[in-house]
């Protein structure tokens, strides 16, 4: 088992050295459809990794999205602060803000959670429209500074990798066992001593950080942004569809998730500029209803009943 | 000394109230009865016991130690836990990695001695042949195992059993028997509330008796059977 495991990890890193080298060859077309599913993978993968595993439904991930973003922004913008540290930084912040979110939310469930969530991420945009002393309110914010496109093809890349990488480490260990647990039955969980409130929240602000250095990624190759540009609720739903599609739970559905849905909104975006959001709709219902555990979870069935570890 | 007491114990639901002035105490090795008509208190009792409710009055004291109102995984790792009535085995796991998690979090083992331990238990309650099969896929039989060796995984001093037997054959019943008196005698201290009356009485060394919510009586099995108060709450009146 632990061979199976170690080839899996390894073959991983191949595939994310192999993708690291591409730009040495690669067209700049490719180049940049990668660099958008690198940013999607981490983004999906985080909420895959808080929400795939524990069965919690965060409708508000955008939140930490926004809050990436705001915060290198601001930090570069009004104290000069280097692109790259206040994108750091930014993800402590937003982990902070998961901290202190998380404590009450997580103890909700179900729908409540859902709700609680998406509220605080509709509040947020709202507090980045008014507080115009500190956000430029609704006119928007333009960075001062900007990565060469290619490091951005590479930071993201390695954003994924770690969140991938995370998320195969985390289901291999004690915790990702606790994750499992609380989703299965939470009450049960506690009964075998398993702290859920913690395990939840743990998740959560490490997830947290990650959107949040995305956010704050995102936001310098923007370039300019307002807020509902970076709260928008179809971020969070891009991540939520892109788990589904690709299999909520398992460490490859998001990278398996975004991957296709990026890819076929490029191609069908540019082919059928009408149709496209309907054909995408139709196959998502379609994944839902014949491949509920998503694509990864069909490829598990097909293995037979190996899947398990 | 008594590792577990309960005193005066009182759980109101609304207007309910499910228990009212339960005092309890459990011995060192001991296996204590508790037995009662559906709706008595029993597994809110349970529930008392291992923080999933909190008791609107009284106290619950293990090891010396006040426990009321704790979180559920703080009792656990104290040494107290509960098997739940309704099985809820973790049915995405297997059943080696159902018992992993017991020992992982309930006794804070590494996941490669949790591994280990979890085979041990495994073994010990007849599960070894079924550790790695999906934990859904097992029998009714399996799982009311598999409850009792994720007890078993995060090391405890006491068990609560809340209908461990319910819905298996006299034979199966008879093998569960014999493993609760086997883990007995290693030290387990266990309170068994069970509808079973014969595998109850022939288990326990002490039964308390609870109607409506209140404790009518307490005794050897031989003297509860005769407790004209116990007969009336099973059996109505005229049979007193």
């Amino acid at each position: 088992m632990s061979r199976t495991l170690s080839l899996g990890f390894w073959l991983g890193l191949g595939v994310a050295v192999l993708l690291a080298l591409l730009p040495l060859a690669g067209p700049a077309y490719y180049l940049q459809l990668l660099t958008v599913i690198f940013f999607w993978v981490g983004l999906a993968g985080c909420w895959n990794l808080m929400c795939g595993y524990t069965g919690y439904i965060d409708f508000g991930s955008v939140a930490y999205v926004g809050i990436g973003s705001y915060v290198s922004g601001i930090l570069m913008l009004k104290l000069g602060v280097p692109l790259l540290w206040a994108c750091l930084l930014a993800g402590v912040g937003s982990a902070l803000v998961a901290l202190v979110v998380g404590w009450p939310t997580l103890r909700l469930r179900g729908a409540y959670f859902a709700i609680a969530t998406f509220a605080l991420a509709e509040a947020l945009m709202q507090v980045a429209e008014e507080w115009e002393s500190l956000t430029e309110g609704g006119m928007g914010i333009t960075i001062p500074q900007r990565l060469e496109e290619l490091s951005y093809y590479w930071l993201y890349l390695l954003l994924a990798a770690l969140v991938v990488g995370l998320t195969w480490w985390i289901e291999h260990s004690r915790h990702g066992y606790a994750l499992k647990a609380i989703n299965e039955d939470e009450h049960a969980a506690a009964q075998v001593g398993v702290d859920t409130h913690l395990v939840k929240l743990k998740t959560y602000v490490l997830t947290a950080f990650f959107i949040g250095i995305l956010g704050a990624l995102e936001g310098t190759r923007l370039g300019y942004f307002k807020p509902d540009d970076v709260f928008d609720v179809h971020t969070t739903i891009k991540m939520v569809i892109m788990s589904l599609l690709g299999g909520m739970g398992t460490v490859l559905g998001p990278v398996i998730g975004a991957g296709f849905l990026q890819v076929i909104q490029d191609y069908l975006g540019a082919q059928f500029e009408q149709l496209y959001l309907v054909i995408i709709g139709a196959v998502i219902v379609l994944v839902i209803i014949f491949a509920p555990q998503g694509i990864a979870g069909l490829w598990r069935r097909r293995l037979g009943s190996g899947g398990g570890s | 000394m008594s590792i577990l007491q309960v005193k005066g114990v009182g759980k109101n639901f609304g207007a309910l109230a499910a228990l009212s002035e339960v005092d309890l105490h459990l011995e060192q090795g001991e296996i204590l009865g508790v037995i009662g008509p559906n709706g008595s208190g029993k597994t809110t009792l349970f529930n008392v016991m291992t923080g999933i409710h909190r008791p609107s009055a009284g106290r619950v004291i293990f090891q010396g130690r006040d426990i009321t109102g704790l979180a559920t995984h703080h009792i656990c790792r104290a040494g107290l836990v509960k098997t739940a009535q309704i099985v809820q085995p973790f049915t995405g796991m297997s059943v080696l990695e159902n018992v992993m998690v017991g020992g992982c979090y309930g006794k804070g083992l590494s996941l490669a001695r949790a591994r280990s331990e979890a085979r041990e238990i495994l073994y010990k309650v007849g599960l070894e042949e079924a550790a790695d099969k999906p934990a859904g896929s097992i029998t009714v039989a399996m799982r009311r195992r598999l409850e009792l060796a994720r007890c078993l995984a995060t090391g405890p001093r006491v068990i609560l059993l809340d209908e461990n037997m319910a819905g298996l054959t006299p034979a199966e019943i008879a093998s569960v028997l014999d493993l609760l008196r086997a883990l007995n005698r290693e030290g387990l201290s266990l309170i068994v509330v069970e509808h079973i009356m014969q595998a109850v009485m022939g288990l326990s060394q002490r039964v308390v008796v609870l109607d409506y919510g209140v404790k009518i009586a307490e005794g050897r099995p031989e003297e509860i059977v005769k407790n004209p108060k116990v007969i009336e709450a099973y059996l109505g009146e005229e049979y007193a």
